[in-house]
């Protein structure tokens, strides 16, 4: 008996010496003053969170790639509020060229424990399936509300036919109503769908990690677009993407509308916004040389229509690619070609060309 | 040199009777079996450019089209074939290995004589077609027919080789294509579109038109093709978020990835012995031909400074 009450207190004094060792480190009631800055305004944002206990605090500032952006060090900080402000200028005080930052906070005490706040991988990009929008075709308004902060795409097209573009090209966004004013025309600005009974508009978002803050650094939207390198693992390590939206495990830097040209070799054109073709005449498209690598290592399907009727398709897209273009069933006057790039990674780019079919040869 | 091998080969009387005479029953059994008379393509007797050596077809961007190029098996030889205005696409040695099939990029189907230097239009039609592939033999093609009123709607038509006689041979939901030829001719494997930016391997029984699918992942599994000897299928697959090389036995098991590189990894062909594979990657930042061993080893880029599509290496049926 006595011999049992030995062991108990053993395992008394055990288990609080284990609790004492064990107690958690925490960073807690982090939050940020901004979702949004922007650098062309000398915006900037706040970082503010609590600690439980005297450490040293790091926030540590990342564009989608885990590239490090800045690092903000706060030593010996004591238990209690803390807070960085942040700019939008990285190391080289440039402004950020990622429209899309995420801050990643670490705490270490002296003794080696340490806390990391970053809930990229429960909280970034998931599939958001369900959302509604509504498009008035009287005051051309397009209006959808996002429940979180989030990546958009949205795409025109017509049923079971041509796509026309994105409208928006992958834009992050803040949660909240949104509101825009379209007026109808694809990308190429040569068709006016706004009334089509087949007209589609299809929305496509993921979330954003809830520590993201987007950054608004350039008067308009560019796409950063590079041909090679596309592969990057060190992303991973930092936050998941497998088992994400397909879009969030993309690089970033392919998520957009391809760019492409169409010429016509043998044609002669009547002004900058109109080609004269008659007989057979070869089209050809060249995809842009920032699109060329990520297109072909995912594979395009090239789809033409004339007038919105499909005519040809490719599945096995190349580049250059000529179609043999027969003009010699169409009707005299004006028509407009469209191309449809389908990256099989679920990217479309778009381009029509205004034709005028004069006689045959 | 040359003419010295032939010479010396020739000196044996007794040897040139015994192979005249195997070749002759061979081939009248072959006539007899099939009963028809190939063919569309030039009868041009196995290429014999070098000897020693077979040879892979492959489009190659060339000013501002794609055309045929062919190169020897040792990286050497290379040659442009074709050089007309149009791009080319999906290039299929003959049985014979005079003549390569290809598609142009309108549908339309060209049979190149490549001794004699010259292109000609076959089966000419408003109609769509890709990927003409030859039976063992010479005496079947199997091509790819493409609907052209919907989307995403191909079918695998067949016809005695130089006939005008199309039929179907496979029409299901969505699109069948990229076929290959099992080397007894009596199984095409090929791809099956199973739902959205799904394709899976599936096999094709010639005579009973039974069809089993092989792979089955809801990933896209494409391009197969028959080993010789018949016992595996080189593919690729993206099963792995990058298009890659794979391999696995004929019944669809045992699958094994021979390649591993970012970027495209795709278009595979066996040498005519199995013991390698050609195939056409982006790894080194232009698309190249590239050979490697059937197990994935020893992967060696073979073309340099451009960009390569497809590849058929000249295949010899029955081994």
């Amino acid at each position: 008996m006595r011999n049992i009450s030995i062991i108990c207190s053993l395992i008394a004094i055990l288990s609080i010496n284990c609790y004492a060792q064990s107690e958690l480190l925490q960073i807690t009631r982090v939050s940020h003053s901004v979702k949004s800055i922007s650098i062309p305004n000398n915006e900037d944002v706040i970082i503010r969170f609590n600690v439980n206990e005297a450490c040293n605090c790091r926030v540590v500032f990342f564009d989608q790639l885990a590239n490090q952006l800045r690092v903000f060090d706060i030593p010996n900080a004591n238990s209690g509020p803390q807070e960085i402000r942040w700019d939008g200028l990285n190391y080289s005080g440039n402004p950020t060229q990622d429209e899309v930052v995420l801050y990643i906070i670490e705490a270490t005490t002296s003794d080696g424990r340490n806390a990391v706040y970053n809930p990229a991988d429960q909280t970034g990009g998931l599939s958001m399936k369900t959302l509604e929008y509504t498009f008035d075709r009287e005051t051309e308004k397009i209006e959808y509300v996002l429940p979180k902060a989030c990546k958009v795409r949205i795409r025109v097209g017509l049923k079971d036919g041509m796509f026309l573009g994105n409208i928006v090209d992958w834009e992050p966004q803040e949660a909240g109503r949104h509101q825009f004013i379209w007026e109808g025309t694809d990308s190429s600005k040569i068709f006016n769908v706004k009334n089509r009974k087949d007209l589609e508009l299809q929305m496509t978002c993921y979330t954003l990690p809830d520590n993201t803050i987007i950054v608004n650094s350039r008067p308009s939207q560019q796409h950063i677009s590079k041909p090679a390198d596309l592969v990057n693992v060190k992303r991973e390590k930092l936050w998941a993407i497998k088992g994400k939206d397909i879009h969030y495990q993309h690089d970033p830097r392919i998520c957009h509308q391809p760019q492409f040209s169409i010429t016509f070799p043998t044609a002669q054109k009547k002004d900058e916004n109109q080609v004269c073709l008659s007989g057979i005449v070869p089209v050809r498209i060249d995809i842009a040389p920032e699109d060329f690598i990520q297109l072909v290592n995912a594979r395009f399907e090239v789809m033409i229509f004339v007038d919105g009727i499909f005519i040809h398709e490719v599945e096995e897209g190349m580049s250059p690619f000529t179609y043999q273009f027969d003009t010699t069933n169409l009707l005299q006057g004006r028509h407009v070609l469209t191309v449809n790039i389908l990256g099989y990674h679920d990217h479309i780019g778009v381009l029509s060309q205004q034709l005028i079919i004069g006689e045959r040869q | 040199m040359k003419n010295c091998r032939v010479q010396l080969l020739f000196t044996d009387k007794d040897m040139v009777i015994k192979i005249l005479t195997v070749s002759i029953i061979l081939l009248t059994v072959t006539g007899c079996q099939n009963g028809r008379q190939p063919k569309v393509g030039p009868s041009i007797q196995a290429e014999t450019r070098e000897a020693g050596h077979s040879y892979i077809a492959f489009t190659a961007l060339t000013g501002q089209y794609w055309q045929i190029w062919t190169i020897s098996s040792d990286g050497g030889n290379l040659k442009q074939i074709t050089n007309s205005k149009m791009d080319k696409r999906f290039p299929t040695w003959s049985a014979d290995h005079g003549a390569i099939y290809y598609s142009s990029t309108n549908g339309q189907l060209y049979c190149m004589n490549v001794a004699a230097n010259e292109e000609k239009q076959i089966y000419a039609s408003p109609e769509r077609y890709e990927s003409l592939i030859e039976s063992p033999g010479g005496v079947y093609h199997v091509l790819v027919h493409f609907d052209s009123q919907r989307l995403d709607d191909a079918d695998l038509w067949i016809t005695a080789a130089g006939e005008l006689n199309l039929k179907i041979l496979l029409k299901d939901k969505g699109y069948q294509n990229a076929p290959s030829w099992s080397s007894d001719g009596n199984q095409l494997v090929y791809v099956d579109s199973t739902g959205y930016r799904t394709e899976e391997v599936c096999q094709l029984d010639i005579q009973s038109r039974r069809r089993i699918q092989l792979t089955n992942n809801n990933r896209t599994d494409m391009l197969p093709s028959y080993s010789p000897n018949d016992s595996r299928i080189v593919f690729v697959s993206d099963r792995t978020g990058d298009y890659e090389i794979w391999i696995m036995n004929s019944d669809g098991g045992n699958d094994k990835q021979l390649t591993e590189s970012p970027g495209l990894d795709s278009f595979p062909c066996w040498s005519p012995d199995g013991n390698k594979i050609a195939f056409i990657s982006g790894r080194s930042g232009e698309l190249a031909l590239w050979i490697m061993n059937a197990d994935g080893s020893g992967q060696k880029q073979v073309t340099h400074g451009m960009q390569c599509m497809y590849s058929s290496w000249q295949r010899t049926f029955g081994k």
